[in-house]
């Protein structure tokens, strides 16, 4: 049996995927396996994948398929082949530090977890420099990703905690689920793993704000009546409502028209009522997000003003980024 | 007594109950009055709080009916009661009765008949909606608008084959289980007789006006949960005309409530959203003669006349389902 097995689901992504794999070759963690799927990417993945199986038959395989599932459904496929103790996840467009995987998996044994995090940054590459931001893990709500974690493979197994098929931000349910199902977490404070900000990204178009709003909406309804179903509600409402109230926050970002806005904070509202957050969840006024939410959730006005506000402050930033960026390359050219 | 048949029935009727006392047994009497024999009845007693568990004992003691009663202890939902009840079937048909409804006597003869004359997997009959302002008839063979379970009969073996069963939530288990009965089945058969007496209860919880508002958005968790069960079910290129009419014939049903008109609009998008998502737009020229979907098409980019739409459909004042 494996240590860890690293699942990575590859699509489209052939710039980068050599460089990814190259961080799971060096790991210095050594029995583990690598499980590349390429999820019917029509580039030169498959072929890129295929030198690693090759160079290192002992570590890397790959699973091809034929028609394109989406990146919740590769790792599903993945997690019913992995062998390893724990799990990890790694997307094909990142890479992580060598050390990693060793690290991650003398902690999950040293404290007998279920779940261990580390710390996560992300790199965006400009034409000569590459510039790194740590990206926040300390509250629930920021660290919803499932690639800084290593995952006890009898554990999902036996809570039944898989990816959400075709949704958009599928990490998160996983990430909230497979904490809040077990007493075992813990953590490995360094920054191992790094993610990749692309300019291109999906999440990032603005054509697509209004489509992944509404889908969203579906991903949150599911994710609370899951929640529901396991009966995890009432231990972690707290929880549960900061992740809401989070979400209906950062919407205010989106590129979207008001009365999206507005009908996304009024979905939000139906989930917080449906499942009595405000109640099971206690008092929560110290929590910025949750006060923000609750100061805003009831009216229209307030809620389209504040989303103006919000975008008015980042155009800001970004203009005053852009002036120091400007005075950088000055300062270089001289 | 109950009686103990000593093969397989024809039909097995199961009938979830959860504070219905008060119609319990005119829907059992209806059951035992039927004119085909070969049937058992199976009542699952959803914890309900009131007295229906004793009288259904009561009547399974005085009646000839061939009877099962699975006392719950624990509330399920309509859905997972359904659900206990078919797993304990053991009939060659398998039929579903509300606990407040009743049946025509010879509604279970005349569809087992045909439904083995036919070898269908399915036969549905017409239905009335009854309430004390009076009877209305219905007789579908649209599956869109023919939704129910009940007025239905289903071979179990198929039912079995496909794995359909009714899924957990709030909403549109019967849609839920219908559509897959439609999509999976070779043959279906429509007899136009209202057969089915479902009572119409408008005073019931589900028509409050207040309610309208948590019921739309409760609509659009389930409805997604329901593309995303066609999804994975693989059934989604060929669905894909059925659901558009069932996204659209229920965006325009939420005309006649009594919610506002943003929250209107907002299932509306939502909607939008979901044809985008499961590119139903593609089927359209099937289902373009359907009333929902060319109304849903014709209104969907002008937001700002469903607000009239809805002043003209409220005071027709239409049943909401």
């Amino acid at each position: 049996m494996f240590n860890v097995s690293i699942i990575v689901p590859v699509y489209k992504s052939e710039q980068y995927l050599a460089s990814c794999l190259k961080s799971l070759a060096k790991q210095t963690l050594e029995n583990v396996e690598v499980i590349i799927v390429i999820d019917a990417s029509p580039d030169s993945c498959a072929a890129i994948a295929g030198e690693y199986c090759l160079n290192y038959p002992e570590r890397f395989r790959k699973i091809v398929l034929e028609k394109n599932v989406g990146v919740s459904m590769a790792r599903n496929i993945a997690m019913q082949s992995a062998q390893g103790e724990y799990i990890g996840f790694v997307d094909s467009d990142d890479y992580v530090e060598a050390n990693m995987f060793e690290l991650m998996f003398s902690e999950a044994l040293n404290s007998n977890a279920d779940v261990v995090s580390c710390q996560m940054r992300s790199f965006e590459t400009h034409d000569s420099s590459v510039e790194y931001h740590n990206l926040p893990t300390k509250e629930y709500y920021d660290d919803t990703f499932v690639t800084n974690k290593l995952f006890r493979r009898v554990y999902l197994l036996s809570k039944q905690i898989n990816f959400y098929s075709n949704v958009i931000f599928e990490d998160e349910p996983f990430a909230y689920t497979a904490r809040f199902a077990t007493d075992n977490l813990a953590e490995v404070n360094q920054v191992l793993y790094n993610y990749r900000m692309s300019p291109e990204g999906l999440c990032r178009g603005d054509n697509h704000g209004r489509f992944n709003l509404y889908d969203k909406q579906l991903m949150l309804a599911r994710f609370l009546a899951d929640m529901e179903r396991r009966g995890a509600i009432d231990a972690h409402a707290e929880e549960l409502l900061q992740c809401l109230a989070n979400h209906a926050l950062s919407a205010l970002y989106y590129h979207i028209s008001a009365i999206d806005l507005v009908g996304f904070f009024s979905f939000v509202d139906h989930l917080v009522i449906k499942y009595q957050l405000l109640v099971r969840a206690g008092d929560c006024s110290q929590d910025y997000k949750v006060s923000r939410y609750l100061k805003f959730r009831g009216s229209a006005p307030r809620i389209i003003l504040l989303s103006y506000f919000v975008k008015a402050r980042q155009a800001k930033q970004k203009f005053l980024d852009n002036i120091d960026l400007a005075n950088l390359t000055a300062q270089g050219a001289k | 007594m109950s009686v103990i048949l000593n093969r397989s029935p024809s039909v097995s009727i199961v009938v979830p109950v959860f504070n219905t006392e008060q119609y319990l047994w005119q829907c059992l009497e209806s059951l035992a009055e039927q004119s085909l024999t070969s049937i058992e009845v199976i009542v699952v007693i959803d914890a309900s709080p009131d007295n229906a568990y004793q009288l259904a004992k009561q009547f399974a003691e005085q009646s000839n009916l061939a009877m099962r009663i699975v006392n719950l202890t624990t509330n399920v939902g309509l859905a997972q009661a359904r659900n206990i009840g078919m797993s304990h079937a053991k009939g060659q048909y398998l039929g579903f009765v509300d606990s407040d409804d009743y049946v025509d006597n010879q509604m279970y003869s005349h569809l087992f008949n045909q439904a083995v004359a036919n070898n269908a997997d399915w036969v549905s009959c017409g239905f009335s909606k009854f309430s004390a302002q009076g009877v209305e008839q219905y007789a579908h063979s649209n599956i869109s608008e023919n939704t129910s379970v009940c007025n239905k009969l289903f071979r179990r073996s198929f039912i079995h084959q496909h794995q359909i069963c009714f899924p957990a939530g709030e909403l549109f288990e019967d849609e839920i289980f219908s559509y897959m009965a439609e999509l999976y089945a070779q043959t279906i058969l429509h007899i136009e007789n209202p057969y089915y007496f479902y009572r119409h209860n408008a005073n019931g919880i589900c028509r409050k006006p207040g309610a309208d508002k948590s019921r739309l958005y409760a609509r659009m968790c389930s409805i997604g949960d329901f593309m995303q069960r066609m999804e994975q079910s693989e059934l989604l290129p060929s669905a894909a005309p059925l659901c558009l009419e069932m996204l659209c014939r229920h965006a325009y049903l939420q005309l006649r409530t009594q919610v506002s008109w943003f929250d209107l609009l907002c299932y509306w998008r939502f909607t939008q959203h979901l044809i985008e998502k499961y590119q139903l737009a593609q089927s359209i020229d099937l289902v373009k003669d359907n009333y929902f979907v060319s109304s849903f098409n014709k209104w969907q980019h002008r937001e700002w006349a469903l607000w009239l739409i809805r002043l003209r459909a409220g005071r027709a004042n239409y049943a909401v389902e």
